[in-house]
């Protein structure tokens, strides 16, 4: 087992087949310790895959990807402790209550009540905890399911599509606590998006996916700069744009 | 495998069930509330159909036919038929609502009074849906021309004793000298059958076919505890937690295993007591013959049915898109349940040939019914050893299952997000 300094997830050159349809196509990427890497990219291009595949729910058909110099997919046990994953259209148990969510994934991770309270915080749901799933908001469902991921402090936080169908309010209340967590515990996170503005605010670094290939890397700020550009949404057709006259 | 993730996940999912009303009310109040209402309403409709019988008379009017006639009018009317006398047979055919007609012929009495003849009753059945109790009629009939047989017989063998000058006679040995008696019952090992031992073959027979109500739910609870988790989303965050594929597919079975074993219990209790109505209405008593000791046997091999259906169906659920699809591979399982237990009804598993048994026992709902039909046979030996071999072959079959997924199947299933 390799572990690469201040690196906590590497893939290089990873490929996805589903049958005939190239989910991947070579994607390489380093993410380091503190960072939030955000995966930008439209629907179909390859984030839930990439995501998953980090987590370790799917094999890729080609390539290595390491989580603090772990194979997340054959060593799957070993990397439970470091890995935290919300999946993009996450949702609740409809008959159990907030606190019940809380404390099942407590449980299931071997952890005691301190984290249960931790998420408690992390959700800010309060009394509302108390109350079934089903009687939740969309806003205060994903909240519900970013505080059981991040309650026990991950090292490395994988969030795909986090604010999606949410309204401004719910959005913003969920980037804060994002952004709060990694300055309280330095973990990394790696988070998708087709919301180029979410991504340019949360991201210390962005990685533009399309058509299974990131297609450049870099801090929000650099990737305006090379592509003269005046936010990440026109960098991204800019990007894509040169690729497509280049490759397709 | 950690058995705490296990215990707390499955207290998850009971917790669910108990907190579901509607799955509450469907599993275990409507099965004993509808089949005994259903016992009800079926008891209330038999007392509710009519018999309509019609006597004709066509010997004339000669005094005995006339006797006998008014004899059968009386008692059947008293047994509460509706019954109509008349000397006009051809209208009597004709009339679609005459269920029974009892002719008593021309000759009748010529016959009945002479030494060298039989007079005979024709007794005519229309046929028609519900012949039960036109048959129950019928018995009637045939009872009441017994009796009056009888009295004939014990007058004519008086008159010829009389003349023959013998003091010292029965009627009924010279009407019926040769009988059976009515038939002794025995136990497995010869002693005197108690009512428990005449009645056990069929509660047994019962209890197997109630294994065909649990079969198909059982396989419906793995459906929506994998297809559904997957359809309500619930499914990525538990898979990518330390839970595994392994414990998730595990407690699945369990939970399907538990929620159809209550199940089972309560469609037993349903089943029982629709019987037990049904039999009341015909004045059997049923419930007091209810054996712990077999009732027992029933819930741990309710269990591991559940357990063996939901292990085999596994593999092909969790591989399939949608509860469409899965529901059309669960019943396929559930219909091969279905078969061997509506078999066990009818036919004897226990004594088949040996060559014929040891092919049918790789099918392991033939365990199941051969422990139920053993108990009756008192051979302990087999039902412990059908009760392991299930447990068994449960287990085998709940490990393979889980073997042959792994995490991308399950939650992908031919379906993918990029």
């Amino acid at each position: 087992m390799f572990l690469l300094k201040g690196i906590t997830v590497s893939a290089e050159n990873i490929y996805k087949e589903y049958g005939s349809v190239k989910a991947l196509r070579g994607v390489s990427l380093r993410v380091y310790e503190g960072e939030i890497y955000g995966l930008v990219g439209p629907n179909g291009s390859g984030k839930t895959t990439l995501l998953r595949i980090i987590a370790g729910l799917v094999k890729p058909s080609r390539g290595v990807v390491r989580v603090y110099g772990y194979d997340p997919y054959e060593d799957f046990k070993e990397t439970r402790r470091y890995i935290g994953y919300l999946p993009e259209d996450a949702n609740t148990y409809d008959l159990l209550t907030g606190y019940e969510h809380l404390e099942l994934y407590a449980k299931i991770y071997g952890l005691g009540e301190d984290v249960v309270k931790y998420g408690e915080e992390l959700s800010q749901l309060g009394s509302r905890l108390r109350d079934l799933a089903s009687t939740y908001s969309r806003g205060m469902k994903r909240r519900l399911l970013l505080a059981i991921v991040l309650m026990r402090k991950p090292r490395v936080a994988l969030l795909d599509e986090p604010t999606s169908g949410l309204d401004v309010h719910a959005s913003v209340n969920v980037r804060d606590t994002i952004k709060r967590y990694v300055l309280e515990t330095g973990a990394t996170i790696i988070v998708s998006s087709h919301n180029m503005l979410e991504i340019e605010y949360l991201c210390t670094r962005v990685g533009l996916i399309y058509r299974g290939v990131i297609v450049d890397e870099g801090s929000p700020r650099e990737l305006i700069e090379k592509y003269n550009a005046s936010n990440l949404e026109e960098v991204f057709v800019k990007a894509v744009g040169e690729l497509s006259r280049e490759h397709y | 495998m950690n058995t705490t993730r296990l215990s707390v996940f499955l207290w998850k999912e009971l917790k669910e069930f108990t907190r579901d009303r509607k799955a509450l009310l469907v599993t275990l109040l409507l099965p004993p509330l509808a089949l005994s209402a259903i016992g009800l309403v079926t008891v209330l409709l038999l007392t509710q159909r009519q018999v309509f019988i019609s006597i004709v008379n066509v010997d004339e009017e000669s005094e005995i036919a006339l006797n006998v006639t008014s004899r059968l009018y009386n008692e059947l009317s008293k047994a509460g038929y509706n019954v109509s006398e008349t000397h006009d047979l051809k209208s009597v055919l004709r009339d679609p609502s005459i269920d029974l007609i009892v002719v008593i012929p021309r000759g009748f009495t010529n016959n009945v009074t002479s030494l060298d003849r039989v007079a005979f009753i024709e007794v005519i059945k229309r046929a028609g849906i519900s012949s039960e109790q036109v048959d129950v009629a019928e018995n009637t009939v045939r009872s009441i021309i017994s009796t009056i047989s009888t009295e004939i017989s014990e007058l004519k063998i008086s008159t010829l004793a009389e003349k023959a000058g013998i003091s010292t006679y029965s009627v009924e040995a010279v009407r019926n000298p040769v009988q059976v008696k009515v038939p002794v019952y025995i136990g497995v090992h010869g002693e005197p059958a108690k009512i428990e031992d005449i009645w056990r073959p069929f509660i047994a027979k019962l209890l197997i076919l109630s294994f065909s109500f649990v079969v198909t739910p059982a396989s419906s609870y793995v459906i929506d505890g994998i297809i559904g988790e997957r359809e309500r989303k619930t499914m990525e965050m538990l898979l990518a937690s330390p839970l595994g594929l392994t414990e998730f597919l595990i407690v699945k079975v369990l939970a399907a295993s538990i929620v159809g074993l209550i199940a089972a219990i309560s469609d037993l209790m349903g089943l029982y007591v629709y019987v037990a109505v049904l039999m009341a209405a015909v004045g059997g008593f049923i419930l007091g013959v209810l054996e712990p000791g077999l009732i027992l046997l029933h819930a741990v091999i309710s269990f591991l049915t559940i357990l063996a259906t939901t292990s085999i169906s596994l593999p092909f659920i969790s591989r399939t898109r949608g509860i469409k699809s899965a529901s059309s591979v669960a019943s396929l399982i559930s219909t091969l349940g279905l078969a061997f237990f509506v078999a066990g009804w009818i036919i004897d598993f226990y004594k088949l040939p040996s060559t014929l048994l040891k092919i049918l026992l790789v099918v392991p709902y033939t365990h199941s019914i051969l422990a139920i039909q053993a108990y009756v046979y008192r051979d302990q030996l087999v039902v412990a050893g059908c009760t392991l071999v299930l447990l068994v072959l449960s287990t085998i079959l709940v490990f393979i299952s889980t073997r042959t997924l792994d995490r991308e199947k399950v939650l992908l299933a031919h379906t993918y997000y990029t």
